[in-house]
C-alpha cells in the first residue's frame, strides 16, 4: 500500500516535472517572440514619433505662410467675406443645403452686404462655408 | 534516470506491507530513503532541510546580487554620475497640434577600462567626429570611470562609421532628444531643456515640477508611453498670426521689442502669447541673451494710458464718481513743484467719457485724487497689480512701485499709468476683469471650461461698471484714439496708452513705450489682445507721430483682423442693438 503510494507519486512528480518543463520552455519560446515583438513595436513607435514631428516641421505655420505668399493672387481673408448660412438668400424658395459641397450660383444673392463673397462665389472655386466659422475651431 | 529495479516490487509490497522496509535486503539506500518509520527519518530531514536553505540562499544571493548591480543602463549611469536624457511628454495646443515631442537619437558612449588602445580609439572617433578635441577625448578615456559619453546625438551616418571602427569599449544608446517643429512660433510659452532633457523655461520646466523630475530622479525609467501630452490653451494658428504681425510691425515701425498677447476673458485662457525678438527653442543658448526675455511675463513696464481704464473703474466703483459726472481739466493740475497736463490738451470740463476718449491726464488724476491716496493703492491690489503675478510660466516678475512713499503725487501719477510699472499680463488680467463683467480671473496656460473659471473667479467690480468701461472702450474706438484698430464687424473696444520710458529718473520725450488694448466683441467681450511695442518711431505715413494710436494701435487691428476668425468669432454686419442700456438709461455723454 505504502509502497504503490511512493511509485504513485514519483510517477506524479515526474509526470509533473516533465509538463512543467515543457510549459517552462513554451514560455521562453513566447517570451523571446514577444521580446522580438515589443522591440518591433518600439521602432515602429519612435518611427511614428518621428514622422509626426516630420509632419509637424513640415506644416509649421511658417512654412504654411511661406508657400501662400509664392501663391501671389491670395489675399488676407477680411471680414466681409464671412457669412453665415442664415444670411445666405434662398434659391427659387428653396432652403440652401447646409451639407452640400459648394453654394448655388451667385445670381439670387442680392445682399450688397456679401459683395466679395458674391464675387468668389460667381467664380465657382473657394466655397465659402459658414460652418467653417461658427463650428470653428474651438 | 532511475533505476527501474532498485524500485520495491509492487506484488511484494502488497505481501509485506507491514513489514518495515528497511529490513528488506538488497533494497538498500533507495529503500532507506523511503522508509517511513520516524526514528530513522532525522538524517533525512536534515539532509532535506540542507538542501532547501542552500537553494533559497543561493535564490536570495542572486536576487540581491541583482538588485545590487542591474545590468541595465541604470548601472552605468550611476557608475558615470551622468544622466541619460529621459522620456518627456509631447506638448500640444487646444486643438492637438504637436508644439513639442521627443524622438530617439543615438548617443555614443565609452567604457574607458575597457578599451585596450586608446591613442587608437582617439584618432578614430575624431576621424568622424571633427568637433571633438583629441585632447579632450584623450583625458575623458584615460581616466578610470566606467561609463563617459563621447558625443550625444549623433547621425545615424555617425553611427554606423563608428559602428564599422569595430572598438571595444564603444557603445551606443538610445536617447530622447526634444525637438520643436514649429521652431520660434511658441517659444517664450514652450521654453527649453537641456540636453539631458530637463526642462529649463518655460512649460517645460512647469512640466517637470509636475514630479516628472522626482520620478526619473528615484531611479525609474520613464517610458514615452506612459505619459500623458500636455495640452495647451495656446492656439497654433493665433499663436502665428500674432508673432507674424508683431514681426512686421517691429519691421514697419523699426521698434526695438515687441510683444502681444491675446486672453479669452471668459476663461483666462490665453490664446496665444508672442514677445519678440524671441529664440528657437531648438538652440535653447539664444534664449541666455537678455535681449530676448519674454516681455509679457518678465518685463515690468509702466503701461500708460492703458491704466486709465483702472482709475476710472475704481472712480466709478466706488460710488464717487458716476458716468455723468465732470472734470475739470481746464488747467494743469500742480502738486508741489509738479504739473500734470494733458497731451491731448482740451482746456475745458469733460465728462468721465471724454476724459476716458481723450486720455485726459488730468482728468484721471482728479478721479484718483476723489478716491483718496489708501483706498487707490487697496484698489489695485485688489486687481493683483502691486503683487507678481504668478503662472504656469516659471517666470514673472514683481512689480515695481513706490511701496514706502506713496503720497498724493504717487496716486496722480499712476491714475495714469506712470509710477507703478507691471507685467503687460498683468495689466491684461486687470484689463479682463473690467470688462468681464467685474471677475478678476488669473491667466492660465493650461486648457480651462467656464466653470472651473468661475470657481477661481474673485468678484472685483460691480457689472454696471464693467458696463461702463465696455461703453467707454467702445467709444473710444468709435470716436477716439483707437480707431485704427477698429476692424468693421468685430465690434471692437480699446484703449491706447503711451509712456514715456523712465531712464536714469528721467522720462525721455523721444523714447516711447506704446501699448494698446483691444477687446472683441464690445458688448460681450471674449477675447482681450494687447500688444506693446519699445521704442517705435515715428513714420511719414503717421505724420510724425509716434503714440500707441499710430502704431500699437494699427498692429492690433491687423492681429485682431486675422485671428478673429481663427478664434470662431462671426463678424456682424450691423452693431449689435442697445449694446449698452444702463448707459443709455443714464444718459451718459456719446450715447446720443
Amino acid at each position: 500500500m505504502g509502497r504503490l503510494s511512493v511509485i504513485v507519486a514519483l510517477a506524479l512528480l515526474l509526470g509533473s516535472a516533465i509538463y512543467a518543463y515543457g510549459i517552462k520552455y513554451d514560455t521562453i519560446v513566447l517570451g523571446e517572440q514577444i521580446a522580438r515583438q515589443k522591440i518591433k513595436i518600439q521602432k515602429e513607435k519612435d518611427q511614428i514619433a518621428l514622422l509626426k514631428a516630420e509632419w509637424q516641421f513640415l506644416n509649421r505655420p511658417d512654412r504654411i505662410q511661406a508657400l501662400s505668399d509664392m501663391q501671389g493672387d491670395m489675399t488676407a481673408l477680411q471680414a466681409q467675406q464671412i457669412v453665415r448660412w442664415s444670411e445666405i438668400p434662398m434659391r427659387n424658395g428653396q432652403l440652401a443645403q447646409p451639407a452640400g459641397p459648394a453654394l448655388p450660383a451667385s445670381d439670387d444673392i442680392t445682399s450688397s452686404t456679401v459683395p466679395t463673397a458674391r464675387k468668389r462665389m460667381s467664380d465657382k472655386k473657394a466655397p465659402l462655408r459658414a460652418d467653417d466659422v461658427s463650428a470653428g475651431r474651438r | 534516470m532511475l533505476d527501474r529495479s532498485a524500485y520495491p516490487d509492487p506484488r511484494h509490497d502488497q505481501h509485506d506491507a507491514p513489514k518495515p522496509l528497511h529490513d528488506e535486503a538488497g533494497k538498500g539506500f533507495l529503500a532507506g530513503l523511503f522508509s517511513m518509520r520516524m526514528d530513522k527519518s532525522r538524517q533525512r530531514l536534515i539532509f532535506v532541510a540542507l538542501i532547501f536553505f542552500g537553494l533559497y540562499g543561493a535564490i536570495a544571493s542572486r536576487l540581491v546580487h541583482y538588485a545590487r548591480n542591474p545590468e541595465t543602463t541604470q548601472v552605468l549611469r550611476r557608475a558615470s554620475g551622468e544622466s541619460i536624457a529621459a522620456a518627456r511628454p509631447d506638448i500640444v495646443d487646444r486643438n492637438g497640434v504637436v508644439l513639442a515631442t521627443d524622438i530617439k537619437m543615438m548617443s555614443v558612449y565609452a567604457e574607458p577600462r575597457r578599451i585596450i588602445d586608446k591613442d587608437e580609439a582617439v584618432e578614430l572617433i575624431t576621424a568622424i567626429f571633427p568637433d571633438i578635441k583629441p585632447r579632450d577625448l584623450r583625458e575623458k578615456l584615460i581616466n578610470r570611470r566606467g561609463f563617459v559619453w563621447i558625443k550625444r546625438e549623433v547621425t545615424p551616418k555617425q553611427q554606423e562609421e563608428v559602428y564599422r571602427l569595430g572598438l571595444p569599449g564603444i557603445g551606443f544608446m538610445a536617447e530622447h532628444k526634444r525637438v520643436y517643429p514649429n521652431g520660434n512660433a511658441a517659444s517664450h510659452i514652450l521654453g527649453a531643456v537641456n540636453v539631458d532633457n530637463v526642462g529649463i523655461a518655460g512649460i517645460e520646466k512647469y512640466v517637470d515640477s509636475l514630479g516628472l523630475a522626482d520620478l526619473g530622479g528615484a531611479g525609474f525609467s520613464v517610458q514615452a508611453d506612459d505619459l500623458q501630452p500636455v495640452r495647451l490653451s495656446i492656439d497654433l494658428a493665433v499663436q502665428h498670426a500674432l508673432r507674424d504681425e508683431l514681426a512686421k510691425g517691429i519691421v514697419k515701425y523699426k521698434a526695438k521689442a515687441s510683444a502681444g498677447m491675446i486672453m479669452d476673458v471668459e476663461t483666462g485662457e490665453v490664446m496665444a502669447l508672442a514677445s519678440l525678438p524671441d529664440f528657437d527653442p531648438n538652440n535653447p543658448a539664444e534664449a541666455l541673451d537678455p535681449n530676448r526675455i519674454n516681455r509679457m511675463t518678465v518685463g515690468v513696464y509702466e503701461m500708460g494710458s492703458t491704466f486709465k481704464a483702472l482709475t476710472i473703474a475704481m472712480g466709478l466703483d466706488s460710488g464717487k464718481i458716476n458716468i455723468n459726472s465732470t472734470l475739470d481739466a481746464r488747467s494743469d493740475l500742480k502738486s508741489g513743484k509738479y504739473s500734470i497736463g494733458d497731451y491731448h490738451a482740451t482746456h475745458r470740463v469733460l465728462s468721465v467719457p471724454e476724459v476716458f476718449i481723450h486720455s485726459s491726464n488730468i482728468g484721471t488724476a482728479r478721479i484718483a485724487l476723489s478716491v483718496g491716496v489708501s483706498a487707490h493703492q487697496a484698489f489695485l491690489r485688489k486687481m493683483g497689480q502691486l503683487e507678481r503675478l504668478r503662472t504656469e510660466l516659471p517666470e514673472s516678475a514683481e512689480p515695481i512701485w513706490p511701496q514706502k512713499n506713496w503720497g498724493e503725487l504717487s496716486t496722480m501719477t499712476i491714475a495714469f499709468g506712470h509710477g507703478l510699472a507691471v507685467a503687460p499680463i498683468q495689466a491684461v488680467m486687470a484689463v479682463g476683469a473690467l470688462v468681464n463683467g467685474g471677475r478678476l480671473i488669473p491667466p492660465t496656460f493650461l486648457p480651462r471650461t467656464e466653470a472651473k473659471a468661475r470657481e477661481v473667479a474673485r468678484e472685483v467690480i460691480k457689472p454696471e461698471t464693467s458696463e461702463a468701461l465696455r461703453f467707454v472702450m467702445r467709444l473710444n474706438a468709435t470716436k477716439g484714439s483707437a480707431t485704427k484698430a477698429a476692424i468693421p464687424g468685430y465690434f471692437v473696444g480699446g484703449k491706447t496708452g503711451t509712456a514715456e520710458k523712465n531712464a536714469h529718473g528721467h522720462y525721455q520725450k523721444d523714447k516711447l513705450f506704446t501699448t494698446f488694448m483691444a477687446i472683441t466683441p464690445a458688448d460681450k467681450p471674449r477675447y482681450l489682445y494687447l500688444v506693446v511695442m519699445d521704442e517705435p518711431q515715428a513714420l511719414p505715413e503717421t505724420y510724425g507721430f509716434a503714440t500707441a494710436g499710430w502704431n500699437a494701435g494699427p498692429v492690433t487691428g491687423a492681429v485682431l483682423e486675422r485671428t478673429a476668425p481663427l478664434l470662431g468669432q462671426v463678424p456682424r454686419t450691423d452693431p449689435p442693438a442697445n449694446p449698452f442700456p444702463t448707459m443709455v438709461k443714464l444718459g451718459a455723454w456719446g450715447t446720443k
